[in-house]
């Protein structure tokens, strides 16, 4: 037997392989001694999928329990041709495998759920810089507001989401403290869609709900205008909605931000 | 015929030598290293790719790590047994990790782990045949050309065997060594668990590996499943591979060792005491002067 599909049979059997183990056996006997103990390798792969789904989906993971989390991760093993070589990037496609999924008729905002906690994972092995420090910030202000750029770290991102998503990952995260309060099953959508900022801060990752107007403005910092340029298109965002100057914190927001790591220098 | 490299560069450590018994750096550990004002190990090993995918923390530890401790880099995914092995991303990135760290040893597995764009993250056992050696020194001689250095590859524990292997697994081992050039990463557990499984003379093993070829040595705990032994990494060495250990020592000389311990990972304080098993048993039996302190100042081997 060649090399070549010695391995492809293997591979197949480790990966798409749902006979008997007593049947899988009676077929890898051809070439392989010991087939019996050929489980070991097949149980290994599941095992390492449903260690790295846990370790990014801690959220969506609890959501699903124990066995609805076992049945969903196999089909993902089988969904998912892992090309990457670190566990992490093993289960990158596992939101878009719940959104076709069936369970996301009983969970509806489990995909996009999946996406945040992909997205807070993602933020964790990204690079960073030296943040912008509080004084120079000032500095900023203080010499040429008007012309000001602020770079944002890559480890920010932002999220959008018909569904309270930081209550679902709190809830999850503290179920002790939720005190049954929080029923997963009746979480309703929210009035309008929800924004969220990804950060992290000496080396945590957090996330903070954003308003839609401090939403708008991130997005308009972040895509390289300098600070009046924003300011000024913020307040025509704000006529358009009804907004008035008191909704408008933009000294507050930018040192919250400058607070917790999301500029750099 | 034996090739030639000398375009590789010697294993390089700053012109430094790397002895004693390290151990595997994991999460648990990292604030007992950071926190401790003397060094607790002379060097550490890590998971290359757990370094490999990432700019955030995993790789800012490391790098502060690296500032007081020799890093071996160990890696999981070569696949240096595949068919067909084109895994230029994966070079790519490890050639990165290799500069940016500069590892006192570089080192994966005699094994493949996936084919084409299809990984499986196992260690997966290879059929002992010419087929196999021919495709893994042409993967060694594609690795070594790329990282500019000398590899190393363990021997891996495993659970079943192929029809067609024309070979023993020490002449098949012994054989890859003398066409590739690259070094062996001697796992003692693994022959241990091995020769258990097969029904192989462990000592035998060790007896007919070639001495020069050996860089590092691991050690690790394993467990009873059935009728077999499987390598789990999550418990102490047991006596029977301290003995062998012992006989290694022996026979290869005091070479720089490692003790791996992956699941159910202990407090710092316990895995520090086997480390310190394996030390008392390199110093106290005196073996043939620290052979294995690799001598940095010129090439480790002729090729």
């Amino acid at each position: 037997m060649q090399l070549q599909d010695m391995q492809s049979i293997i591979l197949d059997r480790i990966i798409n392989g749902n006979e008997s183990a007593e049947a899988e056996s009676k077929k890898l006997s051809e070439f392989i001694e010991y087939p019996d103990r050929f489980f070991i390798y097949k149980n290994g792969y599941f095992e390492r999928i449903k260690a790295a789904l846990l370790e990014t989906y801690g959220c969506t993971t609890h959501v699903l329990g124990e066995n609805a989390f076992e049945e969903i991760a196999s089909g993902y093993q089988r969904y998912k041709k892992i090309a990457a070589y670190d566990l992490f990037g093993a289960c990158d496609d596992f939101p878009e495998y719940i959104r076709t999924s069936k369970v996301s008729e009983i969970y509806p905002f489990l995909a996009e759920l999946a996406e945040f906690e992909l997205k807070c994972a993602k933020s964790f092995h990204e690079k960073g810089f030296t943040p912008i420090s509080l004084a120079s910030f000032a500095n900023i202000l203080r010499n040429n507001p008007e012309k000001a750029i602020f770079k944002v770290q890559p480890y920010v991102s932002t999220n959008i989401s018909n569904w309270p998503l930081i209550d679902i990952c709190n809830a999850m995260r503290n179920p002790q403290e939720d005190q049954g309060l929080f029923n997963i099953d009746a979480i309703k959508k929210c009035e309008s869609p929800e924004w969220q900022i990804i950060f992290r801060r000496n080396w945590q990752v957090k996330s903070e709900r954003l308003s839609k107007e401090q939403a708008a403005f991130f997005e308009l910092i972040r895509s390289g205008v300098n600070l009046s340029a924003a300011c000024a298109s913020l307040e025509i965002y704000a006529a358009e909605n009804g907004l008035s100057e008191r909704d408008l914190r933009v000294h507050e927001w930018l040192c919250h931000w400058v607070q917790n790591d999301v500029f750099y220098a | 015929m034996k090739r030639k490299m000398e375009h590789l560069r010697p294993d390089n450590l700053q012109g430094n030598v790397v002895q004693g018994v390290g151990i595997g750096l994991r999460p648990k550990h990292y604030q007992n290293l950071f926190d401790s004002p003397s060094k607790l190990v002379p060097w550490v090993e890590v998971i290359s790719e757990n370094y490999m995918f990432t700019e955030g923390r995993p790789l800012f530890v490391l790098e502060k790590v690296r500032q007081d401790y020799p890093v071996a880099l160990h890696g999981v995914s070569m696949s240096i047994g595949s068919f067909r092995n084109n895994r230029e991303t994966y070079l790519d990135a490890l050639s990165r990790l290799i500069e940016r760290i500069d590892p006192w040893i570089v080192s994966d597995h005699f094994c493949w782990t996936g084919l084409g764009n299809h990984n499986s993250f196992d260690l997966l056992p290879l059929p002992f045949n010419e087929q196999s050696i021919g495709t893994i020194v042409e993967n060694i001689d594609r690795v070594q050309n790329k990282i500019k250095r000398r590899i190393y590859l363990e021997n891996v524990s495993a659970y079943i065997g192929f029809r067609h292997s024309q070979i023993s697994e020490v002449e098949f081992i012994n054989e890859i060594l003398w066409q590739s050039g690259c070094g062996l990463l001697l796992d003692i557990n693994n022959v241990y668990v091995n020769a258990h499984n097969f029904g192989l003379d462990a000592q035998g093993y060790i007896d007919r590996i070639d001495p020069s070829s050996i860089g590092e040595i691991h050690l690790a705990g394993h467990s009873v499943v059935d009728d077999f032994l499987f390598d789990t990494h999550d418990g102490p060495v047991c006596d029977e591979v301290w003995d062998l250990y012992r006989y290694a020592l022996q026979r290869f000389g005091n070479i720089p060792t490692l003790i791996e311990w992956d699941e159910s990972i202990p407090e710092l304080e316990r895995l520090l005491r086997e480390r310190q098993l394996a030390e008392n048993l390199m110093m106290g039996g005196k073996y043939a002067v620290a052979r294995h302190a690799i001598d940095y100042s010129r090439p480790h081997h002729q090729w």
